[in-house]
């Protein structure tokens, strides 16, 4: 039986879909800050109606991130940073209204389906989770590797390159196997591998803000001024559209969510590059697709009741933030495990019902805000962007705030940089650097338990099937149309991923063996493919970004370099002032949007996320002068 | 729930009275106006952490001059969280909760550690890890410590360096036990591939695996410790029980005062004497509050607290006796060349 009354379950089910909204509009807090500062409110519900409170708090999450990550491409996470590639186009285009409502779609949709999911797993969940092993994961993270080619539209040899770059970068930290440091430069700090929001900031966020769309039509994005719900709706009825795709990032999600350890980000980028491949659609997918908005919204919803599956039924976290909401649970009293396939049916069908009702109650909610929001997203990029970067940064820096977290933006920047102004795609780099630690690990795993009776599992021939079936439709897809992108990358550009190979094997060279031979083997092929790039002459006119458009990039280097020092306020709040200054903004408005928002970013530090105002907010320099 | 509201802003008014009575009435301490930051070496969610965090509820209202700020730095056995306390610095008072594969960690890659475990300050120990091995119910008679040695159960661990991952090694070197270890799981992992049927053992917690037990799914055969268990754990055997005659009495001993102490609560090496004195007597106060008894029991946990003295006592026996060490790294190396097939046994008399 359920306890507690209606009013206590409908105040639980509002109360947390609306403070999950708010965690996922600010970029930084997400799901798993938002449960940890969630739990001390349970107290106020019996335990049944707090497990609703945190389960619609966690549902509604990935709605409302999507209006930062679409409207001033400010994702956190590299979940969020497949939406940026089309969602931020379409809202320089004018067209923000329309991307968030088709994102709107996408969510609700995925969000109700991986609920449906979640309670029509009752009876097969078990079966479903037990069918997939490190097999099987070798085969989904091959699968990954094969849409790299999705993301590279600007050249796949390119795309390669930038992936090789992003499979080492996840090679950084303590080896599985043998437990020693490997690519960590003698840096305790790199032990626990690169920091994925530092690099999704430098990867993305500070090169998009830097350099001027190729898309921007400054008109479009005045007219955007006047979004209103119209254009939501409208966005919402086009994302209808792409039915095929709605459905199967759904399932995508929903698969990849139930599978504990994959990661939410596998099943976002599947799902991206799988609509890449497939979708038809009048702007290309990186451009400002439609559909690439609607398949990453839609898997990032949707593997959330995935996720719930193992979690709740078998007490296994299907995620990060379920193992967080498991412990949550258990502290407000509700035990999970089989009993909720059995004696506590109830429960199930209430958190499922809690997920199905939280994704509807975000809509209106979405409708109140995105209007206002839309309307800062069209004012100048110019005014936009410095606070953009510092919100950026601030949010890669809230979790870690650390030199090494510091150096890895700074070393992002400038890789983020140089491929922008060289027109290297960068989406593959996370794709590989998602999808590469996967690969190297059940590659090996399979290898020690299985060896070749792995491919005697059933799950293992159906992927491989699919597997061998999608590498064969890409390869007669590819003859058919071998299409010439618009802008070609600038072979100068492999200069730096040649430097970064080389760097990677040099430090590995007294390291362990068993560690060391993924990294060469990964830094030749790289080499190789980066100096194939560098020698093949270009038949076509370079149309590349001009120069010009990077001229403030050693502000936003000193801004980085800074931030130890000074600490997030006060470079924050000089970085501000200086670009805003630079932008030709008035004296007059400076001043208070700079002390405002200060202000705003001293109260999430401090009073919500409880981050000492000493060395992490003020900085190791101001400290070290005051003599502490 | 008008009432419940209403009942809560209640208790939330007399425990802001109590709090600011404390702060009128507590006793200076060395931790007032210091800002002490909390390290939990293990991910949001787990047993530790929540554990860690109920203390650091309790520690606020014990220090209410203090301010507490508690993050999740998890990772290679704890050693990513205790290379950060080492490395603290400034006014800052650090510290951290770390499990006993800080110590492993410490003695099988002492010399790439920036840091030695000597040069912390220990504050006490929270409470039992409750080590156990536990295997698929359709195994138990592969797994019978009595029986030899039969097919090697397959075991999976997080990282090589991981706790469990040790203790496999040690399994296989002290007993007639076969441990195939294999890295790279996550323990969410660990679990879902042991009800899969793809592993055969796990080590670990008893809090981690405790619903497949009560479900059926997984059957404890052997616990590491002798404190901290429940009761339905009262007759499993114990690692000094089923041990071979040649195993060495020193690492048993070790192992199972690891787990019987299990959770630490360590201080950053900067730390000065008064600050450390005055965590030492937050956290007996801590450990001893009825408040946060309860909230341990409400959320299963069993508390069995150990004070700072006989921690370091600890520490500083083991870690200044380099026969122990020298005994323990053998054990190590030889459930490795078990689990990799090398060999059958290996001859551990010292």
């Amino acid at each position: 039986m359920l306890d507690g009354t209606l009013l206590a379950y409908l105040s639980a089910l509002f109360f947390g879909t609306a403070l999950g909204f708010v965690c996922g509009l600010i970029p930084g807090l997400g799901s798993r800050v938002g449960l940890i500062l969630a739990i001390p409110l349970c107290g106020f519900w019996d335990p049944y109606p707090a497990a609703v409170f945190l389960i619609a708090m966690h549902a509604v999450v990935h709605t409302s991130s999507s209006i930062p990550t679409i409207a001033f491409a400010l994702p956190t996470s590299g979940a969020d940073a497949a939406t940026v590639l089309d969602g931020y186009p379409l809202a320089r285009m004018g067209r923000a209204g329309e991307a968030l409502g088709a994102s709107l779609s996408a969510s609700a949709i995925g969000g109700v389906l991986g609920a449906f999911a979640f309670i029509l797993a009752v009876p097969i969940a078990r079966p479903i989770v037990s069918s997939f092993g490190p097999p099987e994961f070798l085969l989904l993270s091959l699968m990954g590797i094969s849409l790299i080619s999705a993301v590279s539209r600007e050249g796949m040899l390119h795309g390669l390159v930038v992936a090789a770059i992003g499979v080492l970068c996840a090679m950084v930290g303590l080896s599985i196997r043998t437990g020693e440091p490997r690519l960590a430069f003698g840096l305790p700090g790199l032990w626990d591998g690169l920091d994925l929001p530092a690099l999704v900031a430098g990867l993305f966020i500070i090169p998009e803000m830097l350099t001027p769309s190729r898309f921007l039509d400054e008109a479009a994005a005045r007219s955007a001024k006047l979004t209103t719900i119209s254009e939501v709706l409208k966005g919402m009825v086009v994302a209808l559209r792409y039915r095929a795709i709605l459905l199967r990032s759904s399932l995508y999600g929903i698969a990849i969510g139930l599978m504990p350890g994959l990661g939410a980000s596998i099943s976002v980028w599947l799902s991206y590059g799988y609509a890449a491949r497939t979708a038809r659609s009048e702007i290309p997918f990186g451009e400002g697709a439609i559909a690439g908005v609607v398949a990453p919204e839609a898997a990032n919803n949707s593997k959330e009741g995935g996720a719930m599956i193992p979690t709740l039924f078998f007490g296994i976290p299907g995620s990060s933030s379920m193992a967080i909401m498991m412990a949550a649970l258990a502290l407000a009293g509700v035990a999970v495990g089989p009993r909720m396939l059995g004696q506590d049916i109830a429960l199930t069908y209430l958190l499922g019902g809690a997920v199905v009702a939280s994704n509807l109650i975000a809509i209106p909610l979405f409708f109140v805000v995105v209007p206002w929001i839309v309307r800062f997203s069209a004012v100048r990029r110019e005014m936009i962007a410095p606070f953009a970067i510092v919100i950026g940064v601030t949010a890669s820096l809230i979790h870690e705030p650390s030199l090494i977290t510091h150096a890895q933006l700074l070393v992002a920047t400038a890789l983020g940089l140089v491929l922008r102004w060289a027109n290297w795609p960068r989406a593959p780099f996370i794709l590989g650097f998602v999808v590469g630690d996967l690969l190297e690990t059940s590659s090996y795993q399979t290898a020690v338990i299985w060896g070749w009776s792995a491919a005697a599992r059933p799950m293992t021939i159906v992927l491989a099937f699919i597997l061998v079936g999608w590498v064969s439709y890409l390869l007669a897809r590819r003859k058919k149309s071998r299409a010439v992108p618009a802008e070609h990358p600038d072979r100068r550009g492999a200069i730096l991923p040649i430097a970064f190979f080389a760097i990677a094997s040099l430090a590995m060279l007294d390291g362990n063996p068993t560690d060391r031979m993924p990294v060469l083997a990964i830094s030749a092929v790289g080499i190789a493919l980066a100096a194939v790039i560098l020698l093949t002459p270009r038949r076509h006119v370079q149309q590349r970004l001009d120069h010009g458009s990077l001229r403030h990039a050693w502000l936003v280097g000193a801004f980085l370099m800074a931030n130890p020092l000074l600490g997030l306020t006060a470079s924050s709040a000089i970085f501000l002032t200086l670009l805003l200054h630079v932008q030709r903004m008035r004296t007059v408005h400076i001043v208070p949007a700079v002390l405002l928002f200060i202000g705003l970013q001293l109260v999430l530090l401090t009073l919500v996320l409880d981050i000492g105002i000493e060395r992490d907010i003020l900085g190791r320099g101001v400290w070290w002068m005051l003599g502490r | 729930m008008i009432w419940k509201i209403c009942r809560n802003l209640g208790v939330t008014s007399v425990l802001a009275i109590a709090m600011l009575h404390g702060q009128q009435s507590h006793a200076a301490s060395a931790l007032d106006g210091a800002t002490v930051r909390v390290i939990i070496a293990h991910k949001a969610g787990n047993t530790t952490d929540t554990m860690a965090r109920l203390f650091a509820k309790a520690l606020e209202k014990h220090l209410p001059e203090t301010s507490i700020n508690v993050q999740n730095l998890d990772g290679n056995g704890g050693t990513l969280a205790m290379n950060e306390i080492h490395a603290a610095q400034g006014s800052l008072v650090t510290i951290g909760f770390v499990n006993s594969s800080v110590v492993f960690t410490q003695v099988t890659q002492g010399e790439a550690m920036p840091y030695g475990l000597k040069e912390f300050h220990w504050i006490g120990a929270l409470a039992s890890s409750q080590r156990v091995l536990v295997v698929r119910k359709d195994v138990i008679d592969r797994a019978d410590p009595a029986k030899l040695p039969g097919k090697p159960l397959v075991s999976l661990a997080m990282s090589a360096s991981a706790h469990n991952y040790i203790d496999g090694l040690l399994l296989n070197s002290m007993t007639n036990l076969r441990l195939k270890m294999v890295p790279g799981f996550k323990t969410d992992q660990q679990n879902a591939m042991l009800l899969a049927g793809d592993a055969d053992a796990g080590i670990g917690t008893y809090e981690n695996y405790r619903e497949f037990i009560e479900a059926g799914d997984l059957v404890p055969i052997l616990k590491f410790g002798t404190v901290g268990y429940p009761d339905e754990l009262k007759t499993l055997p114990t690692l000094a029980e089923i041990a071979l005659p040649t195993a060495s009495g020193d690492v048993i001993s070790l192992a199972t005062q690891l787990s019987d102490m299990g959770r630490f609560v360590v201080a950053a090496p900067h730390t000065t004497p008064a600050q450390r004195e005055a965590l030492v007597v937050a956290f007996n106060e801590v450990v001893a509050d009825p408040g946060y008894l309860r909230a341990l029991k409400d959320a299963n946990f069993i508390a069995t607290p150990e004070d700072s003295a006989k921690v370091t006592r600890f520490m500083n026996d083991l870690l200044g006796n380099h026969a122990v060490v020298a005994k323990l790294r053998a054990a190590i190396e030889c459930g490795q060349q078990i689990s990799d097939g090398v060999v059958q046994s290996c001859d551990l008399a010292m």
